[in-house]
């Protein structure tokens, strides 16, 4: 069984040979991993695949988000926002550039890739390239609210909901443009099978469910439609039903799982009362913050407990989700490649 | 009058646009009618941002709304900021904040400063990539007793115990709490820090304690 057909069964709920491992950030460790700079990782696109190739080999990784940390692709100096560049760490945007009706009006969809978008999906490309067969690769298509939030920076962008819903209309028409514009440069350049619609700021605690359903949904359902015909899946959006505070707050718990958050075994059983996040197996997540804090130990055994209760209490197999491979220094990196090691090796030993 | 300083509270707890569009009239009203404006500030004004902020903290109001309420009480502050004078405003204390170095992301510290602001706070905000020299600096200059450190990152999180170390290195006694998404109360205890806050809401609820209740 390839990685990506265990990925593609373990989504349907079906029973993979083993269980699958999935990957979204990965890139301060793979810059310190393997030797390249920051800076080579988002200009050079031939080195950002190469890396990402290696760690996905090296690692047992089933499925990866290509480049995942860059959210911003396409949305950043692109487009005339200001990066900041960050001692040590990856650049970010800090201000949005759309301050008034007027200055949106100047803005303009691009007609191809230029920047560090262009070496994004050049990256994604190369990679397809060497593993869009054997491997399920995904990449961020950013959603239209994620789009509106780097335009127009994220607290004003919810304050806009409410405050300002004509302007946040207007923003919200461009940024759907915006966002298929991204999605079928990343779609029709590198090939990828699976990218996804990221709507990163739709966290449980960033916005009611509802004011999502109502002014946010609607231009996330364009998108899919127009990046079609596949879907694109709304991978993050973990808003549950409109109306329906009860499946709210399990789609609340899913983020949790998904993102292992507090790693909570019982916000994973609360989880598995839904359904599975859109383009995902059902998750079992290890974050950032315990990947690089707890002992191996501890982490296989959280995973073994998270595991075992979703296979034989609800029949559930789920994927190891790793949202967050980062480390700051050489030592750590190399304490994660244990920690890798060991969670793989797990995974490979494990009888389903 | 109360009952003005209530529908204040209210109109901002409402999660109604043309209610916290009022707000402003209301408060203009309230001056006209005599009402102190250290009154419309704390049981109007704050009183109202306290109530969306214990929400938030059940889960039951979102970042959007404090974000929402939090400008409304900014428009009614330029109504009411000639009226009052500085030496008028009790501060409850004085606190520096930042994101810590290598760290770009403000929404979390921005909240933590818009509701320790509303809880009567004199907050100074560092801003974003903030070295532990910085957060000394600012602490100095401010004569501040309190510092809160932000990181969103795992990459950027062990320099909150970085700041935490140059702080006791350097024989400070400022009371030091950190916050942030890969943040929890055992990684807080084990880098030293004096308090962990959970959120928003909570974080006020601790610096309180910090500054002696």
């Amino acid at each position: 069984m390839t990685p990506a057909q265990r990925v593609s069964l373990a989504i349907i709920g079906e029973k993979p040979d083993k269980l699958p491992i999935i990957v979204i950030n990965s890139n301060t460790f793979t810059c310190l991993h393997y030797g390249i700079s920051i800076e080579e990782y988002i200009t050079d696109p031939h080195k950002c695949a190469e890396v990402h190739i290696r760690f996905i080999q090296d690692f047992g990784i089933d499925c990866a988000m290509v480049a995942a940390a860059y959210i911003l692709y396409g949305t950043g100096p692109e487009i005339g926002v200001h990066w900041e560049h960050a001692d040590g760490n990856f650049p970010g945007s800090v201000k949005g550039i759309v301050d008034s009706e007027e200055d949106l009006s100047i803005l303009k969809v691009p007609a191809k890739p230029s920047g560090y978008f262009k070496t994004y999906v050049e990256a994604i490309r190369l990679v397809n390239q060497t593993l869009g067969n054997t491997h399920y690769l995904t990449a961020n298509v950013i959603g239209p609210f994620t789009v509106a939030c780097f335009l127009r920076g994220i607290e004003q962008t919810l304050i806009d909901t409410m405050m300002n819903p004509e302007l946040f209309e207007k923003l919200m028409n461009f940024s759907t443009d915006f966002s298929v514009y991204l999605g079928e440069t990343i779609r029709d350049i590198s090939g990828l099978r699976y990218p996804i619609l990221n709507e990163i700021f739709l966290a449980p605690e960033m916005i009611r469910p509802d004011v999502y359903h109502a002014q946010i949904a609607p231009y996330d359902l364009e998108a899919q439609r127009r990046l079609g015909p596949n879907p694109v899946p709304n991978s993050f959006a973990f808003m549950g039903k409109a109306g329906d505070r009860h499946s709210q707050k399990i789609a609340a718990s899913l983020n949790q799982a998904f993102f292992g958050v507090g790693e909570s075994i019982e916000a994973i059983k609360d989880a598995a009362q839904g359904g599975r996040p859109a383009g995902y197996p059902f998750p079992v997540g290890v974050s950032g913050r315990a990947l690089n804090s707890w002992g191996v130990d501890k982490i296989i055994s959280f995973l073994k407990e998270a595991i075992d209760c979703l296979i034989s209490a609800k029949g559930i197999y789920p994927s190891i989700n790793l949202p967050s491979v980062q480390t700051d220094t050489p030592k750590k990196a190399r304490e994660m490649v244990d920690k890798l090691n060991a969670i793989n090796e797990f995974r490979n030993n494990y009888v389903i | 009058m109360s009952e003005l300083l209530k529908e204040i509270a209210d109109k901002l707890d409402s999660y109604d646009r043309e209610q916290i569009l009022s707000v402003a009239s209301c408060v203009s009203e309230a001056i006209s009618q005599g009402v102190q404006p250290n009154d419309i500030l704390n049981n109007g004004l704050f009183a109202g941002l306290e109530r969306v902020g214990a929400k938030f903290k059940m889960g039951d109001a979102f970042i959007s709304d404090v974000l929402i309420v939090a400008k409304a009480i900014n428009q009614s502050m330029e109504i009411l900021r000639p009226l009052i004078k500085q030496s008028d405003i009790a501060s409850k204390g004085r606190i520096v904040i930042g994101t810590v170095k290598g760290d770009l992301h403000d929404i979390g510290k921005n909240l933590v400063r818009i509701m320790l602001e509303s809880a009567g706070f004199d907050v100074i905000d560092i801003g974003i990539n903030q070295s532990a020299e910085n957060f000394i600096a600012a602490v100095k200059n401010n004569n501040a007793k309190i510092v809160g450190l932000s990181a969103l990152l795992t990459t950027t999180m062990a320099e909150l115990k970085k700041v935490v170390s140059v702080f006791k290195e350097n024989g400070m006694d400022t009371k030091i709490i950190v916050g942030g998404a890969p943040v929890t109360q055992s990684y807080a205890d084990e880098i030293g820090a004096d308090a962990y806050g959970e959120n928003a809401a909570d974080a006020v609820e601790k610096v309180r304690e910090l500054n002696g209740g």
